[in-house]
């Protein structure tokens, strides 16, 4: 039985990263980047002084959006696409579970994102030769982003049934994400303003209990300062990896047993 | 199944309504390619809170694009833009403001020192100047040359003797304990430059007196100054 699984789960695999190669995902990723990283060359190499710290801070940043970008509009059609084409269907006709299904699923279009995270990392590298141990921490980080993202998206890929919906979905959460550790901060002045953003503000601490805190993810001054650049390092993003990792599949394999196909 | 099929299949009227469009396009760009948006002058700075919101929160994204766009700031597609025409106020709270997001960075601080400190209005030298003072005071170990610079955009920009006294002053009183002996003698230099030997003499000895540790080459060019520029004859030999 297990074996079977394990047979099920690599065919799943072989399956997902070939329709990425069909859909162009690992070409047309690179080519994005490599040409993000001419473009930054350039600018970078109009500012009077610090050009190195200058690439690797926009090339940083701007590989991060392309890939969490790449990846949220790659695995919202990917999903809208395989239920259309009663490909999920035929997948879950075989010995295998639900959740099961979901843990494979997710775990290969994680794969995919490494894949093109890999390719960030070594552009990075080239483009503006940050430190070491900053590179290190900030490609592990951007890996486990691109992780919490994919996740997100196959949630909300597998509940919602248009692929716009779940991409944009995916992009609100990803901003509130990014930003929820500025608005946590904000929230807790709120009762200073008045009692409407008294309200607005326990709405929004309520929210935040369940968004990830991805501003502790991918910083950009560990590509100019190496790691120990200030702030809270690279632990809080491992943590907050383990801690939303779980959830996110939890709510996935809960919402898609209860799914009719 | 997929490909292309021959043009000579596809209806004449399409073909003519993509030459029309494509004259319209051309009509359109004959007249448009000249234009340019003026530049609307030096925006007012942003909170710190709304900047981390714009760079979702990675704050080093948002201190480099925001360094790069100031520094370009109004001179764009061929045009250039005096730097008189510039509101020093509002540029002085964007400095601030990036200095804030990355206190160790000497990027933001070189374009303001070496390319806006050189306006030749003395009140926008000011701002810059003060601009400078307070990034040095604020990080005195990471920033201090800021406070020598501001010393010598007070004295040879703004003319104002006074306030290139008081920032190498400030500069001397700083509490850094590697900093060139050269700063603990601008007082001196400046005093010197404004006519006031007999002040720039006591504070040139007074370095020599309290610092033993001086290596001998320093010593001799302290006395020479006393003795060659100053004009005091050499007591403290």
């Amino acid at each position: 039985m297990h074996t079977d699984q394990f047979r099920i789960g690599a065919t799943l695999l072989r399956y997902i990263l070939i329709t990425a190669l069909r859909d162009r995902l690992f070409l047309a990723l690179p080519v994005m980047l490599a040409v993000g990283a001419a473009l930054v060359i350039f600018l970078s190499g109009s500012a009077i002084i610090e050009q190195r710290e200058m690439a690797a801070a926009l090339f940083g940043a701007g590989s991060r959006v392309l890939i969490i970008s790449g990846l949220v509009l790659f695995v919202s059609f990917h999903i809208r696409q395989a239920m259309a084409g009663g490909e999920i269907a035929l997948i879950l006709s075989r010995p295998i579970s639900r959740g099961a299904f979901v843990l494979v699923y997710s775990a290969s279009l994680v794969i995919v994102g490494f894949i093109c995270v890999a390719v960030a990392i070594a552009l990075v590298w080239l483009c503006a030769r940050p430190p070491l141990d900053g590179l290190l921490a900030w490609g592990l980080s951007l890996a486990l982003e691109s992780m919490v993202m994919v996740l997100t998206a196959v949630f909300f890929g597998l509940i919602l049934n248009s692929a716009v919906a779940c991409t944009l979905a995916c992009m609100g959460f990803y901003v509130l994400a990014r930003m929820s550790g500025l608005l946590g901060a904000l929230a807790d002045k709120a009762g200073e303003i008045g009692q409407l953003e008294l309200l607005l503000g326990y709405g929004f601490k309520l929210v935040s209990i369940i968004i990830p805190r991805l501003d502790f993810f991918t910083r950009s001054e560990w590509l100019v300062y190496g790691w120990n650049g200030g702030g809270p390092g690279i632990a809080w993003a491992v943590l907050q990896s383990l801690a939303f990792t779980p959830l996110i599949l939890a709510a996935t394999m809960i919402d898609f047993s209860r799914r009719r196909l | 199944m997929g490909g292309q099929g021959k043009l000579r299949h596809v209806p004449r009227f399409y073909i003519i309504v993509l030459l029309v469009a494509l004259a319209g396009q051309s009509l359109f760009w004959s007249q448009a390619h000249d234009l340019r948006i003026p530049w609307s002058g030096v925006s007012l700075a942003p909170t710190p809170a709304a900047a981390r919101i714009t760079g979702l929160g990675d704050t080093q994204l948002y201190y480099r694009a925001a360094g790069l766009g100031l520094q370009n700031m109004g001179d764009w597609a061929g045009e250039l833009t005096p730097l008189v025409e510039y509101d020093y106020g509002r540029l002085a709270g964007w400095f601030t403001l990036l200095s804030q997001m990355d206190p160790k960075s000497q990027y933001v601080p070189s374009f303001a020192a070496y390319y806006f400190g050189q306006s030749r209005n003395p009140d926008q030298v000011r701002q810059i100047i003060g601009y400078l003072q307070q990034l040095a005071v604020e990080n005195p170990q990471q920033h201090w040359r800021w406070l020598a610079y501001g010393a010598y955009l007070a004295r040879y920009r703004v003319k104002d003797p006074v306030l290139g006294l008081a920032l190498a002053k400030q500069l001397a009183a700083l509490p850094v304990e590697d900093m060139p002996i050269w700063t603990r003698q601008l007082p001196a230099f400046v005093l010197a430059d404004a006519g006031e030997r007999e002040a720039a003499r006591d504070i040139l000895e007074a370095i020599l007196a309290t610092t033993p540790e001086l290596h001998p080459a320093e010593r001799f060019f302290i006395r020479n100054y006393i003795v060659t520029r100053l004009g005091f004859s050499d007591k403290t030999r």
